[in-house]
């Protein structure tokens, strides 16, 4: 924390470690005195009501940890980033002998370090609840959270770093990845099982009330996901430090990130077990579903070696225009969006074929022939054709100087969700939603989407004009990419 | 043989559709004191920021003691000290604490970093202000410290954006000397700044730059003698307004730059003592009444103003 040298400042700008000192004394003595004034108030001198009060006071300190943890944590990542943009000391930092590795790891141990010292005390305050309140509750369980959530920690905070560096400090992820674990984690279990793994809320119930084998290996290859994906986020932060154009993906960082992405996915779909559903309709848990929510958020990570290398070309492009000696060197041109597509497209179905053991194997009807091709192929396929309309979007893009996240945001929301939603509204209107024989419209398969929930559930509708409209928003965007002048 | 400290070639930066900075190069030895100097919005701190690495260069590479100067290239960029015209500082921390920070940064050892805080807060006037928060500290205070941040790795090259901005003018005086010092300890250095007659005392070379590009550029007595050594500014200051002043100078042969404001004028004309006595004589014969007339010696203020830059706000 103190080798560090912006570990070390961020530190010094907090006080010192006298002062983080004092405050974890203070915090500590104040809720000693909570929880002791508490148990006079609610529990009577009878044997076993300490016990009794210390397990039942586990759950909130707990709770309290994980706040501390994380949303202390995420904020002060953001305030010292945003910090460092505002002063203009990230100029500083950035003219030193600090490489971007360091850098980050400075933000991720010094900026944070309050918490992390609140977070150790009062982790004691549940050593104790937990010793106190032995054998209704485990002395293990405080250690054992530590352990696990330490991982999801570091996987958010290291994407914290990534996120406000990006942003300047104006934004962190943690508090909606928070937000969305505890409001939607029961729910993406079973829709998007490989999401629910990074998640940690069935994680930390599993501890309170004692995990079976099976979830001990799921936690177990969590928390290997969440290392590999934080260590991957650490090295995109340390890339994103050294100067605001350098993207934090390289090709290399953002294939490694579809790849673990990709593999994740598969592994959740295979350690998913069927059960009671606590919401929604069964169809919701089906594999079919699971499959498709799964490529939903591949698709988006995959358009990050797009985007890259759609970057990387037009910057190229820039220099040979203005760089004569650029120009006159005989170097090989980047890769092309076009072939990236292919390539991240062969990732994730490449690694989806190597788990068919856990992806498909008890469905193989998802495999047959359906309008005369296979199933697979009309989903390779489609995928293929988003990519690639993405790859020439995001080209024009940057040709023209624009900002390429809102061209992303306009392409999921035209070429992905208005077919969608449109094919719902016209249902709703023509009142067929709940119609036995409901035929979807050629619009339904415009979108992605919409072609692979038509293919995989085999449903009534046509799928061919689908596929023709996303071969010429495809083409469409390859015109417009080639049109560019970067 | 070593390569040169500093080479930047057909250097061009881009702000979106704008050129801030086109085709400027520059290269500099151990001992050269450049001074940049041209009006607002010219691309002084955007050729600062390139050659610090601190930009995305669209064209054209720079290089100190022969390796590129790019992200990620640590060993290159620890080379370089660069200190902005607005300070970089931690408004809640002392003045060494931050300085220790910047020792560290540079993985210094701490009695060096010690020695060398004592040195520049000894050199720049801040020693009396060590352990005093940086934000109990006045711009020029701030503006020194930067300085001091800037100097304390002991970089070979230092780049400094508007130094004397906030600096007062004893402040100035010791500034201009350790400058100075650190040219002759075999720094190159560059310097943004308006103040062109602190300038003139200390660089080596100079240029003057508008619009993105180096309009002239040379050692200093080059740039300050312009195209022609025996040329200089006259000013004259007319007893009583004359409404033909105007004409009466404009007639006199070899005249140039001529400026009239009510009483004062000014203008261009053979260097020299006989010259300026026959263009007197000249003049008072012609029917002005000359109140003051005074020839003045060329410097960088004159050879700025020769090239005709206006500021464009």
């Amino acid at each position: 924390m103190t080798s560090n040298p912006i570990g070390w400042v961020q530190l010094q700008i907090l006080g010192g470690l006298r002062k983080q000192g004092l405050i974890v004394a203070v915090y500590t003595f104040f809720a000693a005195t909570v929880l002791l004034l508490f148990y006079r108030a609610t529990s009577d001198p009878s044997p076993g009501a300490l016990q009794a009060f210390a397990s039942t006071a586990l759950v909130p300190a707990a709770m309290i940890q994980l706040a501390i943890l994380f949303f202390g944590a995420s904020h002060a990542i953001k305030k010292a980033i945003q910090r460092d943009f505002t002063t203009n000391m990230i100029t500083s930092h950035r003219n030193t002998a600090v490489t971007g590795a360091s850098a980050v790891w400075g933000y991720l141990t010094g900026a944070p370090s309050q918490v992390f010292l609140l977070t150790l005390a009062n982790f004691l305050i549940c050593q104790v609840l937990a010793v106190l309140g032995s054998p209704r509750s485990s002395p293990l369980v405080p250690g054992v959270m530590l352990i696990v959530f330490a991982c999801p920690a570091l996987m958010l905070l290291t994407l914290d770093i990534m996120v406000a560096l990006s942003t300047r400090g104006a934004m962190v992820v943690t508090p909606l990845f928070v937000v969305l674990n505890f409001f939607g984690a029961m729910q993406l279990l079973d829709i998007c099982p490989g999401l629910a793994l990074l998640l940690t809320t069935l994680g930390g119930r599993q501890i309170m009330q004692g995990a079976s084998p099976a979830m001990i290996t799921e936690r177990f290859v969590a928390m290997l996901a969440q290392l590999a994906l934080g260590l991957t986020f650490f090295l995109a932060a340390a890339r994103k430090f050294q100067r605001d154009d350098v993207p934090a993906f390289n090709e290399t960082l953002a294939f490694c990130l579809l790849a673990l992405s990709t593999l994740i996915g598969a592994i959740g779909i295979g350690l998913y077990e069927d059960g009671p559903r606590l919401f929604g309709p069964d169809v919701l848990a089906s594999r079919r579903t699971q499959i498709i929510a799964t490529l939903v958020p591949l698709a988006g990570v995959a358009m990050l070696p797009v985007a890259h290398a759609a970057g990387r070309c037009t910057e190229w492009m820039r220099r040979r225009r203005k760089d004569a000696e650029f120009a006159a060197k005989p170097l090989r041109s980047p890769r092309g969006f076009a072939e990236t597509a292919i390539a991240a497209t062969a990732v994730v179905f490449g690694i989806l074929a190597a788990c068919y053991q856990w992806v498909v194997a008890d469905q193989p009807d998802m495999l047959v022939w359906n309008k005369g091709v296979p199933t697979v192929v009309w989903i390779i396929g489609t995928f293929l054709l988003a990519l690639l309309t993405a790859g020439g979007i995001f080209y024009a893009t940057y040709a023209s100087g624009s900002k390429v996240a809102w061209a992303f945001v306009l392409l999921v929301i035209v070429t992905w969700l208005v077919p969608v939603v449109a094919e719902f509204g016209y249902a709703q209107f023509r009142d067929q939603v709940r119609a036995e024989h409901w035929r979807f419209s050629p619009i339904f398969g415009c979108s992605p989407v919409g072609t692979w929930i038509l293919t995989l559930f085999r449903l009534e509708g046509p799928i061919i004009p689908g596929v023709v409209v996303q071969a010429m928003f495809a083409a469409g965007a390859g015109y417009l990419a080639r049109r560019a002048k970067p | 043989m070593t390569a040169p400290l500093l080479v930047a070639r057909h250097l061009r930066v881009d702000y979106g559709r704008t050129t801030a900075l086109s085709d400027f190069n520059l290269a500099m030895e151990a001992g050269h004191l450049l001074g940049l100097i041209g009006p607002n919005g010219a691309g002084k701190t955007t050729c600062m920021r390139a050659i610090a690495g601190l930009l995305p260069i669209a064209a054209g590479e720079v290089r100190v003691f022969g390796d590129l100067v790019e992200p990620g290239n640590t060993a290159t960029l620890a080379q370089i000290g660069f200190a902005p015209d607005t300070p970089p500082t931690y408004d809640d921390i002392t003045v060494e604490t931050f300085l220790r920070f910047v020792g560290r940064a540079y993985a210094l050892r701490s009695s060096l970093v010690e020695e060398r805080i004592d040195h520049w807060l000894e050199r720049l006037w801040l020693a009396d202000r060590r352990t005093s928060k940086i934000k109990t500290l006045s711009r020029g205070m701030k503006q020194r410290l930067t300085v001091a941040r800037t100097l304390l790795p002991d970089p070979a090259l230092i780049l400094l954006d508007e130094p004397a901005a906030g600096l007062d003018p004893a402040g100035r005086v010791e500034f201009r000397a350790t400058l100075s010092s650190l040219r002759d300890s075999g720094k190159a250095l560059i310097v943004s700044s308006h103040i062109l007659a602190d300038l003139h005392e200390y660089c080596t070379h100079i240029a003057i730059m508008e619009a993105g590009a180096i309009r002239q550029a040379g050692t200093v007595a080059q740039v300050v003698g312009g195209n022609d050594d025996n040329r200089c500014f006259y000013h004259l200051r007319l007893a009583q307004a004359n409404h033909e002043a105007q004409a009466i100078l404009s007639g006199v042969s070899g005249l140039t730059a001529l400026k009239i404001d009510g009483r004062m004028i000014s203008f261009e004309y053979d260097h020299g003592d006989e010259a300026a006595g026959a263009l007197l004589k000249t003049l008072v014969e012609r029917g002005l009444s000359v109140a003051r007339f005074t020839a003045k010696d060329n410097d960088l203020e004159q050879a700025y103003l020769r090239t005709g830059i206006r500021q464009v706000d």
